[in-house]
């Protein structure tokens, strides 16, 4: 027999554990991204700085929460079980009646609208510990309540009132405006006539005048954002859904006293399954469906673990849909990771190409998404530094800018540099060991070219200095600087990849003259399929008699015989159709074709 | 309920423990053994000269111990401070200061079982230097900005007030910031002061005799509106430079960053009546920082030729490194308010360098500038260093005792020109901080060192820059937020 206080506890397990395999399963991208876009330092300092704004507490422990997202599974975990927490104390303390459980159920929802909806504006975040910020914020405010509801008297609940809103601004921000609010709610609902009004005076007067208080005392925030302080602020532009489970929660937790308070007058008429499909409706509206940002957010994650498998996997699996079409962050994480395994001529026009815009108010460039990630990777320290400090101007200081700032610096030999992010990462608790391990690199610098993490690196190195501006124009700069800079003493590697650039330009003349260098530098054993396809192609286009000297595959030497055969017969082919893309859709004639369309 | 044996071997371990704690706790003696050297501490404070008035000048032992004892003598006065973290207490720093011309710090560490002590150094205690220092706080970036503040510390504590930040204006509409700059004060005094807000209620913040308004100094067909300015040291001038200034990236070399101009000259601002004058705008010249003499009748400042590739339609930002900057001045009447010709002081670009950001000492002796082999903003030049022209013989030299391998540039005179406060990258070639150095009789400076912090880390863990660092003998009175209500009622 099954007790009513297991019944309860088992009514949060469930949603706590489907919740948690949610984030797990479909957000572990988002989850890790926001870790790595946060900060927690174990300093003085850090606190310092976070209480000398409003809310400082309930953003320095989100922060310190934050930092398990490191781990998306336990990240989730952590997500799941404060969330539960904030709608089980929330129903606990205004007595939501267990016929209408599903309303207890209403924080958490609330919860995880509002971090599942995040989508581009992940990248824009402007202050830290998103993730837990509302959550503790309403365990702050419901604490209110509870003290308010366990003292006795009108005078010492007013007082506390007043005590609570004063001193808990500066710690929770606009949340303990909430708890405020809703405790004089409760107060007001559950108390007598007489003193109704005495309550909602002061209650008005405290949340009105708190924000105001604080800034005469601290004057570090502008006074009209006194009252919304640590309440999430999106960019311009970016419409007002994003906003909407902040303003529902705020607003479930004032109202939540009246509406516990009739449900119990009321008749109990069992709603649940009404409202348990209400809710899962408005999380499925809110819940981010944007294929494309959760594969560049588990590209993301994959490219900082070095697993150049799992990106072109995850590649594979999103784009094989048709009716996903790949966007540019996701096709440039791809060719990166071919380049790393070496596969970029065998694999890279077999895999679909796409610029699918991104599903986004606010237009977030390439270079802030992950210019720091490419510019690094294809040798320009420089430009991946400069990224570090434009990202952090705008949203602050995260793990990833200190490390892609350290990395930066220890490839262009600025190491005083180096050390200093080296420095503050090591007071962090997940990446200590990794800037221990850089540390070292910076006493010993000679190390650096053996180390795993720059070996592929080097030898894209950019050397020459010369002036130059990326007009926040990732893959277009990268591409330019890759084709028109190439320095006389290239590496074999530079060549590989200037190569593989020059094939998807698409420039007949380019790509001979780049294939001559990469066969002179590389001397390949096999040509890569795709640059034999695109020899084949560039060669019949000039009509080049001597195609039979080179040593084409017999599979492509077939292919491209039923190229010419299909263009001949389709010679009204306006664009690449169905049919085309089912024969050559995996060569490298279906993309020089589109290429050619596009242009 | 606990048995008598329990409760003894309890009491036991607990004597125990307070013997070997006590045992631990033993000071070092006489018969301590001596390590060679000064002990490496955090920041260097190591045979440095320190203002009478200095904030207590914490540290950290850099040394690997157990325990740490660090004991300062002046005079008959001492104290003792364990720890690895020396944080002096404010009100014996003070005492101590008082006490003696010098003080002398004993370090002693617990290793390996016995103490060592380090060859003690010492502090010497001179001249007082200005009360306060502001200086710009920006998070270093390079086109995107988001929170800039001006502050002020008070030099005798770690107080540290902000006077404006951007983060009390409205928040401005899309695609549009508040950029905060070029904080100016009128002979160490604060009741005249300026400083520029950018962009979004864009302007110049003006306190006239302790009035701030907001006004915009923008010559007509002018370049731009007044940016680097210098108030006359007695009129209700200032003479301004007005800049078309662009920026572009370096793809290897460390210095990230070249900050240009590609057309610039001066201009001459009435505070009382508005009115702007030009100063010099000599065609094929780039004129930038000016600087008033301290009687106020002479004006120093530096001027580029631009060379004939470039006046021929070249690429300016393909040739930066051919832009050099040497020293002009010229003569003011304050009476007639004339001005004489240009006279070059320094042919910098004849030895392939570039001079920015002159200043004169209060006493008229001596004129420091930023050198380094092209350009105007030296900031972001690690080859940068301080550089300094004798007024009464016209020799120059570098001032090697305050120069690192990265950039020295921005430098503020104290009123007595007995201090000078200058900003370098040299602690990680990226952040700038703040340094104080004591002129000699001879003309030489000692030992630089940072400005004191409550935590000695702050200057590491702080990821911030110290941009424009000036000198004041006063605090800047008026608040940030009602500076911030002069801005906001901008149109």
């Amino acid at each position: 027999m099954v007790h009513a206080s297991q019944r309860d506890s088992l009514w949060f397990l469930i949603p706590a554990a489907v919740l948690w395999a949610g984030l797990a399963v479909f957000s572990n991208g988002l989850i890790s991204h926001l870790e790595s876009r946060d900060l927690f330092l174990f300093t003085a300092d850090f606190l310092v700085q976070k209480l000398s704004l409003p809310g400082g507490l309930l953003a320095y422990i989100a922060s310190f929460l934050t930092q398990f997202l490191h781990l998306p599974c336990l990240g989730a975990l952590l997500l799941a079980l404060t969330y539960t927490a904030a709608s089980c104390y929330n129903s606990k303390i205004y007595g939501i009646p267990a016929t209408h459980r599903a309303l207890q159920l209403i924080p958490m929802a609330l919860l995880t609208a509002a971090l599942v909806h995040l989508g581009y504006m992940a990248f824009k975040l402007k202050y830290t510990g998103i993730a837990f910020v509302p959550a503790l914020g309403v365990i702050g405010a419901t604490l209110a309540t509870d003290f308010t509801r366990r003292l006795n008297g009108n005078a010492r609940r007013h007082l506390w009132l007043t005590l609570w809103t004063l001193a808990a601004y500066p710690l929770l921000g606009f949340f303990a405006l909430v708890g405020t609010l809703s405790s004089g709610v409760y107060l007001t609902v559950n108390g007598n006539r007489r003193t109704r009004t005495g309550t909602i005076s002061l209650m008005v007067t405290a949340v009105a005048a708190a924000p105001l208080v604080w800034y005469l005392i601290l004057g570090t925030f502008r006074p009209l954002n006194g009252w919304l302080a640590m309440f999430p602020e999106f960019p311009k532009g970016s419409g007002i859904t994003y906003y909407i489970p902040y303003v529902l929660l705020a607003l479930w937790y004032v109202i939540a006293p009246v509406i516990a308070h009739l449900l119990k007058k009321g008749n109990n008429k069992e709603r649940t399954p009404i409202t348990l499909a209400a809710i899962a409706l408005f999380l499925f509206f809110f819940w981010c469906k944007d294929q494309c940002l959760n594969a560049e957010l588990r590209m993301e994650r994959a490219f900082e673990q070095a697993r150049w498998n799992k990106i072109t996997r995850i590649y594979h699996n999103t784009s094989r849909w048709r009716w996903i079409e790949p966007t540019r962050l996701m096709v440039m994480y791809k060719d990166l990771a071919l380049i790393r395994q070496g596969l970029e001529g065998e694999q890279a026009f077999t895999l679909r190409d796409g610029s699918r815009q991104q599903k986004s108010a606010v237009r977030i460039p390439l270079t802030i998404q992950a210019g720091r990630q490419f510019y690094l990777h294809y040798g320009l320290p420089n430009y991946c530094y400069r990224w570090c400090f434009e990202t952090h101007a705008e949203t602050g200081w995260s793990y990833s800018s200190l490390k892609y700032a350290a990395r930066a610096s220890l490839l262009s030999g600025n190491l005083d540099t180096a050390r200093k992010f080296l420095s503050i990462l090591s007071n962090t608790l997940f990446y200590r060991k990794w800037a221990d391990t850089q540390l070292s690199l910076t006493e010993n610098p000679e190390l650096i070219a053996q180390s795993n993490e720059y070996k592929d690196i080097l030898p894209l190195l950019c050397q020459d200095n010369w002036l130059d501006n990326d007009l926040s124009m990732l893959e277009e700069f990268l591409s330019d600087y890759f084709i028109n800079r190439t320095p006389e003493d290239a590496s074999p590697e530079y060549w590989r990849v200037a190569l593989f650039l020059a094939a998807k330009k698409g420039n007949p003349d380019l790509f001979i003259e780049f294939y001559q260098q990469y066969l002179s530098t590389n001397h390949p054993e096999h040509i890569p399929t795709h640059y034999q396809e695109a020899i084949i192609l560039f060669a019949g286009m000039s009509h080049n008699t001597n195609i039979n000297r080179f040593p084409f595959d017999d599979d492509v030497r077939a292919s491209y015989a039923a190229y010419r055969k299909y263009l001949e017969r389709n010679r009204d082919m306006r664009e690449p159709d169905d049919e085309f893309r089912k024969y050559f859709g995996r060569t490298y004639y279906y993309y020089w074709q589109t290429l050619q369309y596009k242009e | 309920m606990m048995s008598k044996g329990k409760r003894d071997i309890i009491v036991l371990t607990v004597l125990m423990m307070l013997a070997i704690a006590s045992a631990g706790c033993s000071r070092p003696d006489a018969g301590s053994a001596h390590c060679e050297g000064t002990p490496h501490i955090y920041p260097d404070y190591t045979d440095i000269e320190i203002p009478a008035n200095i904030a207590p000048m914490n540290f950290r032992i850099e040394e690997p111990a157990q325990r740490y004892l660090t004991t300062i003598t002046a005079g008959d006065k001492s104290i003792g401070i364990h720890g690895k973290t020396v944080r002096i207490p404010a009100r014996k720093w003070r005492e101590l200061l008082h006490e003696a011309d010098s003080l002398t710090f004993s370090i002693s560490i617990y290793h390996n079982g016995e103490w060592h002590s380090f060859t003690p150094f010492t502090m010497l205690v001179t001249d007082s230097v200005d009360g306060y220092v502001s200086y710009r706080l920006i998070p270093p970036s390079f086109q995107q900005y988001e929170e800039i503040s001006l502050a002020q510390r008070n030099l005798s504590n770690f107080r540290e007030k902000t006077f404006y930040s951007n983060t009390l204006v409205q928040r401005p509409p899309k695609g549009l910031g508040q950029c905060v700059n070029c904080h100016s004060f009128q002979n160490y005094k604060t009741d005249n002061m300026q400083f520029h807000t950018r962009q979004y209620k864009g302007g110049t913040v003006l306190v006239t005799d302790g009035k701030p308004r907001i006004t915009d100094i923008r010559p007509e067909n002018g370049i731009s509106a007044g940016v680097y300015p210098a108030w006359h040291p007695t009129l209700p001038l200032i003479a301004y430079s007005t800049n078309n200034t662009q920026q572009s990236f370096h793809t290897a070399s460390p210095n990230h960053i070249e900050v240009f101009d590609v057309e610039s000259n001066l201009i001459l601002y009435d505070v009382e009546s508005g009115g702007i004058t030009t100063i010099q705008d000599e065609p094929g010249q780039m004129e930038c920082f000016p600087t008033w003499s301290p009687d106020g009748t002479r004006l120093y400042y530096v001027s580029a030729h631009i060379g004939d590739e470039i006046m021929e339609g070249g690429d300016i930002a393909a040739l930066y490194n051919t832009i050099r900057y040497d020293l002009y001045s010229k003569t003011f009447n304050p009476v007639t308010r004339e001005w004489g010709p240009a006279q070059l002081l320094y042919q910098a670009s004849a030895d392939s360098a570039s001079v920015t950001l002159p200043r004169v000492s209060p006493d008229g002796r001596y004129l420091m500038m930023a050198r380094g082999s092209y350009g105007v903003f030296q900031i972001w030049h690690n080859d940068a260093d301080l550089w300094m022209l004798s007024l009464n013989d016209s020799t120059m030299r570098p001032l090697s005792e305050l120069s690192s391998n990265y950039s020295e540039s921005y430098h503020s005179w104290s009123h007595d020109s007995r201090w000078i406060l200058f900003s370098s990258r040299r602690e990680d070639g990226a952040f700038t901080r703040m340094y104080l150095s004591h002129l000699q009789p001879d003309g030489t400076f000692s030992k630089p060192f940072t400005i004191p912090q409550r935590n000695p880390l702050s200057n590491t863990l702080r990821l911030c820059s110290y941009n424009v660092p000036e000198l004041t003998t006063e605090p800047v009175r008026i608040s940030a937020r009602r500076f911030a209500r002069i801005v906001k009622k901008r149109k």
